[in-house]
């Protein structure tokens, strides 16, 4: 372990000091990239070196807050942009397609790139610490969980300069969104550049569920988590799903404007309704995960302010729980104004009203909780407690949107935009404060506390002056720069108080710069009443966070000394082999080169259909992500599972295994979607009326049996490698790899076949879905075979001998992509 | 019994029926319903916030700490396991009496409803001017376009105040929304999907339609004028109406690059009006 926190910030002692260990010299035959590059050690804070290879999950926390407030800076002057142009009831200040692409860049930006990743940078900082867990349980996964979101942000950025980025509103209509009506390439780098954060998305739910579910100290059990904690579970489950679904929508979108399916386009099927569908699936469940982790963050600091622990607190969790599940089912309450018939709007109407119940009881919760407390308005308590207060006139002129009647008469108004600011950014609110609360954790130092009340008045009265207004003068229709001339005064207002809150902002981050040096030194629990494990270990906490094995047996938080670790409170597993002396490791090159490469490749892909510099700049980043992710494969990289946790109720595999389950999860909802889309659109088009693709089932036939057998022969290799048998492993291994190609060869022969009868994705509706469906699932098994291929080499070697985990992972996948075919193969080739 | 729920329905305003509107499913309008649904959820809503905001505020400042006697008994402590802090009786009570309200205000929203979807009232005994007026209305980039039962095209909506007004809405490009904010009209404009609104015109004169879903560079200037005209004006018109042959130019084209002159899409060549 090691207190590497240094140079710049040599006065913050903390109090629980450790030794240092020497950084190794790199040597001078190491050329000057590789020896930038060097790992062994993780550089002190003051070097660019240790911010591009770490893979802790606090300083990757701590990216991702500084990232997420310069998104948010890049979001909020955009936000002003707009407020300048409604000051006159004229469009006079932005083009109208300037004013189009402000509208929408604002929206995602401050929808995906900041408000999500803000509220995870907290959760990558704390939520460990609050479980009792040195680290995530796939560190290299979160650092590039980190640096895909930082990418996919710089690529929104450079969409801009394409021609105009995309301008269809952050909820993407289809089909304005394809290039018959939005040709510019810029629109296509957006949409591969959100489809790159949501990859960044599915791989950070992974490794946050695998942590939260596997390495919590002993004795604390689910129930026992603390608040932040439970939200911050809830959230990534619902992201897990929703951005599944979501990332379907953009691959369809992409193929749509990339390769020219007609998913959105083709006559006579319901392709503008599929969008809604398929955005809303995901759009309604992410409301709530842009809220919760605000809502976890607003409960901690209720708790920690009023001195008194939360009232109904299991009901706070089921409420939770409730509405985590229900927000999978409330998605047509966007579309009341659809053709969608009145049986299923009165569905839609019970569900929508039985999604706000819950939150009755959680604003209950938190107010009842102050009754009879001490409450210290600290700053991050008045943010918190203002949260609640506009949260609650959200809330409230949110119930008329569910009245179906009054949403016909109100969506597509500024009653909408009024509602749900008044929501999200209440949500901003908790989370400023959540960033004042951990703040003095984080740094070591106390923010100046003068200038922290004074940016919450601001903030308060500038969010209120920004966002009333817009319910008064509501019957301005949304996304729009000309408004009835009446209601110029309630938008001057609105636009002076965006101002203000954008100063406000400023002088948050200013306050949280500044007080980097001039802030006083805290102690390790400078708030008093915080009752969570991050309060009992020094502010900053060391690297491996705790002095010993945290653990709650005896009823509270002690630390037990590692070596005497006693196992009859939780199970006990089989520790990782580690190959550095017992220590973990904590940086690597490869998230960043990863990140690297997809950037590039998706840049090309923006633009390959034109042709010119993006077909090279595709091929090279191609050839980058290659080469990145062997680099990656190959890297000797050590974590140390905890020999003892609570790990219900996922006690009887490793952490690798559910992390390849909770993926195949996400994979499933994929498919789903993708099989959905495919129902959706011969429903509407006539079930029978609708032509099969292949002329001929015979060859999917062949390939369903040529897969069956692979799967068998992943099995043989499993259990060849149990048994020690080392040319099994190699023979069962190759015998896959072999089959696998001889299916793509297969499905190779039927592609150019079809191609021969001018049968190409963009022919018609069936042979998009057809072509579309069955290629996802042909690169999941060339995904499949490049993974074999870099197994067999090391099975060679006898690298699965002692430890068949990773073949039995990729059985996993591959017995996956098999059952997959066999859901395929019918709805393709027979029905 | 009849007579006091008509009395009721009466006082709120809606309808000049004594049965209960709201059983017989009788047929109304938007404009009837919205304003009288929109002000009790606005009065209801100002009353619960002020309530529940009040009491914050009031808690708020109560309980407030005086600095010197932050530390109880029963504070909570570094590092023990969170418990539920009681009450549970005092938020079961909360939560009931919010769900009365919101339940109650959108059960009644949703009888209303039932009035709206219901479509114009059936008259088939009457003459045949009492016949709803059906006219499709298909949004394009950047116009609004109407088609008459005789088979005109017209690019301003020209209406009778006599009779009962069905429009079936669809598009034949992109998503638009198709709103009269004056009779608190609006539906989704479709590809390939048709919806229906209605509304009973009354006093004569223009009014505008607006698009409320983005649909492109020109979504903020696409509006278009409805005028209502007496009866038997209306029908004068309708005998000898021809078709428009383009939209009608809007005021403020110098800003707005309209894309009419824009190639036809392909999704508009093939379009098919069903």
């Amino acid at each position: 372990m090691s207190d590497d926190r240094s140079t710049d910030e040599t006065a913050v002692q903390p109090d629980g000091g450790h030794a240092s260990q020497p950084l190794a010299e790199p040597t001078s035959k190491q050329s000057a990239l590789r020896r930038f590059f060097t790992r062994d050690d993780l550089p002190p804070y003051g070097a660019l070196r240790r911010w591009l290879l770490t893979t802790n999950h606090k300083d990757v926390g701590v990216l991702y807050v500084i990232t997420a407030l310069l998104f948010l800076v890049f979001g909020g002057v955009l936000a002003l942009l707009m407020r300048v142009e409604l000051l006159t009831p004229v469009g006079d200040f932005l083009s109208a397609d300037g004013y189009n692409q402000t509208v929408s860049t604002h929206g995602l930006i401050m929808v995906f790139w900041f408000l999500s990743p803000f509220a995870f940078g907290f959760a990558n900082y704390i939520v460990p610490l609050q479980i009792g867990a040195k680290d995530l349980a796939f560190p290299r996964l979160n650092a590039l969980s980190y640096w895909l979101y930082l990418f996919s942000g710089i690529l929104i950025g450079l969409s801009f300069f394409q021609g105009g980025s995309f301008s269809g509103g952050w909820t993407m209509y289809a089909p304005l969104s394809v290039p018959n009506y939005m040709p510019q390439i810029g629109s296509t780098t957006t949409i591969l550049a959100l489809t790159l954060f949501v990859i960044s998305v599915t791989v950070s739910s992974v490794n946050f569920l695998t942590t939260m579910h596997r390495m919590r100290a002993p004795g604390l059990t689910l129930r026992r988590m603390p608040l932040f904690t439970w939200s911050i579970l809830l959230t990534v489950w619902m992201m897990l799903f929703a951005f599944a679904a979501l990332l379907a929508a953009l691959l369809i979108l992409s193929s749509d404007r990339i390769l020219g399916t007609t998913y959105f386009t083709a006559e006579g099927t319901p392709g503008s309704l599929l969008w809604t569908h398929l955005f809303w699936f995901f759009g309604h469940p992410e409301v709530y995960i842009v809220f919760f982790p605000a809502l976890g963050a607003m409960a901690e600091m209720f708790q920690t302010f009023t001195g008194r622990r939360l009232v109904g607190r299991k009901w706070f969790i089921v409420s939770m729980l409730l509405v985590a599940l229900q927000s999978f089912l409330v998605w047509m309450h966007h579309m009341f104004l659809t053709s969608i018939n009145l049986q299923i709007k009165t569905l839609f109407m019970i569900t929508t009203i039985g999604i706000s119940l819950p939150f009755d009881l959680m604003v209950f919760s938190l107010i009842y909780t102050m009754v009879k407390g001490r409450l210290r308005f600290t700053t991050p308590f008045l943010f918190a407690f203002g949260s609640l207060f506009v949260f609650i006139i959200g809330g409230i002129t949110g119930v008329f949107l569910g009245a179906v009647v009054l949403d016909y008469q109100l969506r597509g108004t500024y009653w909408v935009v009024a509602h749900f600011h008044y929501v999200m950014v209440s949500g901003v609110m908790a989370l400023v404060g959540a960033l004042y609360y951990w703040y003095p954790k984080l740094t070591g130092r106390m923010f100046n506390r003068r200038l922290g009340k004074l940016s919450f008045w601001l903030f308060f009265a500038g969010f209120n002056l920004l966002y009333f207004p817009m319910f008064i003068a509501w019957e301005t229709p949304r996304r729009v720069f000309d408004y009835p001339a009446e209601l110029t005064g309630f938008h001057q207002l609105a636009t002076v108080g965006g101002f203000l809150l954008g100063f406000a902002f400023l002088l948050v981050i200013w306050n949280c710069y500044r007080s980097l040096w001039d802030g006083e030194p805290v102690s390790s629990n400078p708030w008093a009443h915080a009752t969570t494990a991050e309060w009992a270990i020094p502010s900053p906490p060391p690297l491996e966070n705790y002095p010993g094995m945290p653990s709650y047996e005896s009823g509270s938080l002690d630390f037990l000394d590692r070596d005497s670790v006693t196992t009859d409170g939780g199970t006990v597993t089989k520790p990782t082999p580690s190959g550095h002396d017992g220590h973990d490791s904590h940086a690597s090159p490869w998230p960043l080169g990863i990140s690297i490469g997809s950037f590039v490749l998706f840049l090309g892909l923006s633009g390959v259909a034109t042709g010119g510099i993006y077909v090279p700049l595709t091929i090279i980043g191609g050839g980058l992500l290659a080469v990145t992710l062997l680099g990656f494969g190959m890297e000797s990289f050590s974590v140390t599972e905890p020999a003892v946790a609570e790990r219900w109720p996922f006690a009887g595999i490793e952490n690798g295994k559910l992390g390849v389950w909770i993926f195949l999860a996400s994979d499933i909802v994929l498919f789903g979607a993708f099989v959905g889309s495919y129902a959706f659109l011969r429903a509407g088009y006539g079930w029978q009326a609708w032509e099969i693709v292949p002329h001929n089932p015979i060859p999917g036939l062949i390939n369903t049996y040529i897969l069956l057998t692979s799967s068998f022969c992943v099995v043989l290799a499993l259990v060849a490698a149990q048994k020690g048998r080392r040319w099994g492993v190699v023979a069962g291994l190759t015998t896959t790899l072999l089959l696998g190609i001889a299916f793509l060869i297969n499905k190779g022969i039927e592609w150019v076949e079809l191609f021969h009868h001018n049968v190409w994705l963009s022919t018609d509706v069936q042979a998009s879905t057809f072509f579309l469906t069955t290629g996802l699932h042909g690169l999941h098994v060339v995904l499949g075979l490049v993974i074999v291929l870099y197994m067999i080499p090391r099975a060679l070697n006898g690298a699965y001998l002692d430890d068949e985990r990773p073949v039995e992972y990729f059985g996993l996948y591959w017995h996956f992509v098999d059952i997959v075919w066999l859901f395929l193969f019918p709805l393709f080739y027979i029905l | 019994m009849s007579v006091l729920v008509g009395l009721t329905v009466q006082t709120f305003g809606i309808g000049a029926s004594p049965a209960p509107v709201i059983l017989q499913g009788q047929s109304r309008t938007m404009d009837e319903v919205f304003p009288h649904l929109f002000s009790i959820f606005l009065i209801l809503g100002t009353l619960v916030g002020i309530v529940v905001l009040s009491y914050m505020v009031y808690v708020g400042v109560r309980y407030r700490s005086d600095g010197t006697t932050d530390e109880r008994a029963d504070s909570p402590q570094l590092g023990e396991l969170p418990e539920g802090g009681g009450d549970g009786r005092k938020l079961a009570v909360s939560l009931t009496l919010s769900a009365i309200i919101v339940i109650a205000l959108i059960s009644y929203a949703w009888f209303l409803l039932l009035g709206v979807e219901g479509g114009p009232p059936e008259v088939s005994g009457e003459p045949s001017t009492d016949e709803p007026l059906s006219v499709t209305v298909v949004g394009e980039q950047f116009s609004w376009k109407y088609i008459y039962p005789n088979g005109n095209t017209a690019y301003t909506l020209r209406v009778p105040n006599d009779r009962p007004v069905a429009l079936t809405v669809t598009s034949s490009d992109v998503m638009h929304t198709y709103g009269i904010p004056e009779y608190d009209l609006k539906t989704d404009a479709i590809p390939a999907q048709n919806t229906t609104i209605w509304f009973n015109p009354n006093e004569t004169g223009t009014v505008e339609a607006h698009c409320y879903e983005l649909c492109g560079t020109g979504h903020s200037e696409m509006t278009s004028e409805v005028i209502i005209m007496d009866g038997a004006a209306f029908d004068g018109w309708y005998a000898q109406s021809t078709s428009d042959a383009t939209p009608t130019p809007n005021e403020s084209t110098d800003k707005v690059a309209y894309a009419i002159d824009r190639p036809q899409s392909e999704l508009a060549d093939n379009y098919v009006l069903v």
